[in-house]
């Protein structure tokens, strides 16, 4: 198949945005098409070279691709960028430059579909010192045997802005109709287990619907994730479940999904891109945790501080993404746990049965290390029940929760109401610090076991005169603040709680308040556990301070009664309570 | 099999003339010598070397492809001395090649010539032939390379001329008749070319002085020029610009 007719496509399908007709082009593309290029053909519309998984990437530059324009064409990198500037798509730049080439070439090839896409994938492949000489020279190749609007789409497809609106779907429903009599169920399920859509083409092409019957979940190839609609309210929520769901946590962090077979782990993001490299730590965890024979978990992963288990502010987990240096450095700096939520697959395809049942299949296969959880969940029927737990899920430092239904199985690639998001519409920023009084403390657990591992302090209650709990502080301790401590705290031990402490949770040890704290916070929330000016915003509920950190300043000036009062806490919840944009 | 003695200016020569065109050579050897023919990534410029066994000091091979990283050979030759003789022999268990200088002994693995293709030598006729003094060719390209990125080469029955002409600055190198050592030229020929692969070739002929190109309107040129004292022969086929 020469590369002009695909342009030929492309071309057609650039001329119009309405669906039916892109899928109209692609069907008569397809059936057009020999089975052993179908692959090819498939990618190429998709943008692509290959699945996401395989993570090909043409690899080079915008200045790289100036270079091969000007040199292939016997024009001067300056012109070339001239002509950038005025154009704004390099696509077009190549388009207009063809008809301006001055260098000949002393013979040409047929541009066949094959030799553009064997070029584009020597691209990718290639690696180390000169690999950037070589991918010059592989698309000059192909540049000096392109018309007009094949040098257009060629560069278009190099710089991966390919530009055709042509969503996985479209193709989807163009394969169905080429191959399948139109069973665009069939055809999207096995889409969404093996998620690449040049080999489904290639079976479906070569053996029509029988082509993926057999297609099954293969460990190490990703499957397409299950996703989530959203409400706001726990009613609506709960109404839509049917009066009963299981509610989750659900970690703000990076969704992992984990293929697990003998001693071999694969992690693929999301947009089931491979990120096994990124995460050698959660890899090892895996392996120890991991007690079945082969496997496919899905996870949420997040960081933590692993000497008290608390949660890190989203934003952090940035910073293990996208590493090659210094990677020892960020898996220390910021270590994460990965949270299980499911499981798809044990050696049996489980996304058939119901959500009950894989959560004990998960249990069954999984045991808990520090680097691997299976997240937390419960049962509810309730709307105050849903809306508490909400409130502990916001509190530990998750984004809300996911409701899911007991009965659903799982619907790889699909969002639909069998799962429901459930997060927070404001969030109240704590832009100052506070001065928090300690009240309790935790023992210390990893490193810093035979200290205190996290303090429970406090805040002022001016008209009551008793101090109100309002977070658990575990971050921000260098080693010579935690070895200071128990000295500080020394005289003010006490066997049960002061009687002018108000606290629901229950310390390892109480102290008399007295020794004051400056605290820097994320955020101030809603809790059901602290006790923070309880029941005046809300019912059950007092306030309580996300991602508490402690700035290194003892307020040694300070009483514990000149600490932050309940009062301020509630003005300044108030005050800077503001609805989270999407 | 294959097992060779050679100098290494000679070998030095093979490698200058072949890596401006590639990076990476299929060489054929067998019982007449050495020849390879390699055209360039951008199909713009081409080599078609040869040399006779007479050029090496020793020379035995079966009919074989040997691929070969020129740039490897190019800094393997950095640690040769003009009095050493290299030997080069082929370990086909390894599939390395084998140098021998003196006491130093260095290997290379052969790379696959499977992806590498054979170019067709195209057929070019053309009209007007002239040999000169290589070295008087490169004072005017080492010129024309300060002003331009590409040069214009024409002849008449009466000379030879090279021009090149920047946005303010030109330069312009004419010889008579009577200075070239032969010219064949019925009617006027005009090509331009860049620069960037003229002066190479320009550079890589200077060692034989005597250079024969090869000229039309606005066709390709064609250079030749011996290596080897005469034991080798190389040509260059360089596409030609034509401004749009």
């Amino acid at each position: 198949m020469d590369y002009k007719e695909i342009v030929k496509t492309y071309e057609a399908l650039e001329e119009t945005t309405k669906r039916l007709e892109l899928t109209s082009i692609l069907v008569d593309l397809f059936e057009n098409v020999k089975c052993d290029e179908i692959k090819r053909v498939v990618y190429l519309t998709q943008g692509k070279l290959g699945p996401d998984y395989l993570g090909l990437e043409v690899g080079i530059g915008e200045k790289l691709i100036i270079k091969a324009i000007g040199e292939s064409m016997g024009i001067a990198d300056k012109k070339v960028q001239e002509e950038y500037r005025k154009l704004g798509d390099l696509g077009s730049v190549a388009e207009a430059l063809t008809e301006k080439r001055a260098q000949r070439t002393l013979f040409s090839q047929p541009l066949t579909l094959k030799r553009v896409f064997e070029n584009l994938f020597r691209m990718a492949k290639k690696s180390g010192s000169g690999a950037q000489r070589e991918r010059l020279n592989l698309l000059e190749d192909l540049l000096n045997d392109c018309s007009r609007s094949e040098a257009k789409y060629l560069i278009r497809t190099v710089t991966g802005k390919a530009r055709l609106g042509i969503a996985d779907m479209t193709i989807l429903d163009a394969l169905a109709i080429a191959f399948a009599d139109g069973d665009r169920a069939r055809v999207e399920r096995a889409y969404n287990l093996c998620s690449d859509l040049g080999e489904i083409a290639e079976m479906l092409c070569k053996n029509g619907k029988k082509g993926i019957v057999d297609i099954k979940i293969e460990v190490g190839i990703p499957i397409r994730s299950m996703l989530a609609e959203r409400l706001s309210s726990p009613e609506e929520i709960l109404e839509k479940m049917g009066g009963r769901c299981a509610a989750e946590y659900k970690y703000d962090g990076l969704r992992i999904q984990a293929h697990i077979e003998d001693n071999h782990v694969k992690l693929f993001s999301r947009r089931l891109e491979d990120i096994t490299s990124q995460f050698p730590d959660v890899k090892e965890g895996l392996l120890k945790s991991f007690k079945g024979k082969e496997g496919v978990v899905e996870g949420e992963c997040v960081v933590v501080n692993l000497n008290t288990g608390e949660m890190r502010p989203f934003q952090q987990i940035s910073h293990r993404r996208g590493r090659k240096y210094e990677l020892t450095e960020a898996i220390e700096e910021y270590p994460v746990t990965l949270f299980l939520f499911d499981c798809l697959y044990d050696g049996e395809d489980l996304t058939g049965i119901s959500y009950q049942e894989r959560r004990e299949k998960l249990g069954g296969i999984i045991e808990e290390c520090d680097k691997i959880k299976i997240s937390t969940v419960k049962v509810v029927d309730d709307v105050e029940e849903l809306e508490k737990f909400f409130e502990d899920a916001i509190e530990a430092g998750c984004e809300g929760l996911i409701a899911k239904s007991l009965e659903s199985s799982y619907k790889a690639g699909a969002r639909g109401w069998q799962w429901i998001k459930y997060k927070r519409e404001y969030r109240a920023e704590l832009v100052d610090t506070v001065d928090l009084a300690i009240v309790g403390a935790f023992a210390g657990r990893g490193r810093r076991k035979g200290w205190y591992g996290a303090l429970l302090m406090a805040c002022y209650n001016d008209e009551t005169d008793v101090f109100e709990s309002v977070c658990k502080l575990g971050t921000g301790f260098t080693d010579e603040v935690l070895k200071e401590i128990p000295k500080k705290l020394g005289d003010f031990k006490r066997d049960a709680k002061d009687p002018r402490v108000e606290s629901e949770m229950e310390p390892d040890y109480w102290f008399s308040p007295s020794v004051v704290l400056e605290v820097l916070g994320g955020e101030i929330t809603l809790s059901p556990i602290h006790r923070a000016g309880y029941g005046v915003l809300k019912k059950d509920s007092g306030l309580a301070i996300r991602f508490p950190r402690f700035t290194g300043r003892w307020r040694e000036d300070k009483k514990p009664e000149d600490a932050t009062t309940s009062k301020e806490l509630i003005e300044m919840y108030s005050a800077q309570l503001k609805r989270i944009e999407e | 099999m294959f097992r060779s003695e050679v100098k290494p200016a000679v070998l030095r020569q093979v490698v200058d003339t072949v890596s401006i065109i590639v990076g990476e050579g299929k060489f054929r050897v067998n019982q007449d010598g050495m020849s390879l023919k390699s055209v360039d990534p951008t199909h713009v410029a081409m080599v078609d070397l040869e040399l006779n066994r007479s050029a090496f000091e020793s020379f035995e091979a079966d009919d074989q492809e040997l691929g070969i990283d020129i740039e490897k050979l190019k800094n393997v030759l950095r640690s040769a001395t003009p009095s050493d003789v290299i030997t080069l022999h082929l370990d086909e268990e390894s599939n390395r090649l084998i140098l021998n200088m003196g006491n130093l002994m260095r290997s290379m693995s052969l790379l696959d010539t499977r992806h590498m293709t054979d170019p067709k030598i195209p057929d070019i006729e053309l009209p007007a032939i002239v040999v000169m003094d290589g070295e008087e060719l490169e004072r005017g390209i080492k010129a024309a390379e300060n002003v331009s990125d590409h040069v214009i080469i024409s002849m008449d029955n009466e000379s030879f001329e090279l021009r090149a002409e920047g946005d303010t600055d030109s330069v312009d190198l004419k010889i008579p008749n009577d200075l070239l050592l032969d010219l064949k030229c019925d009617k006027r020929v005009k090509s331009i070319f860049a620069l960037s692969y003229f002066s190479n070739m320009i550079r890589a002929a200077r060692a034989s002085k005597v250079v024969k190109i090869g000229l039309g309107v606005d066709y390709p040129v064609k250079i030749e020029f011996d290596i080897a004292g005469g034991k080798g022969h190389v040509l260059y086929l360089l596409a030609p610009r034509i401004p749009g």
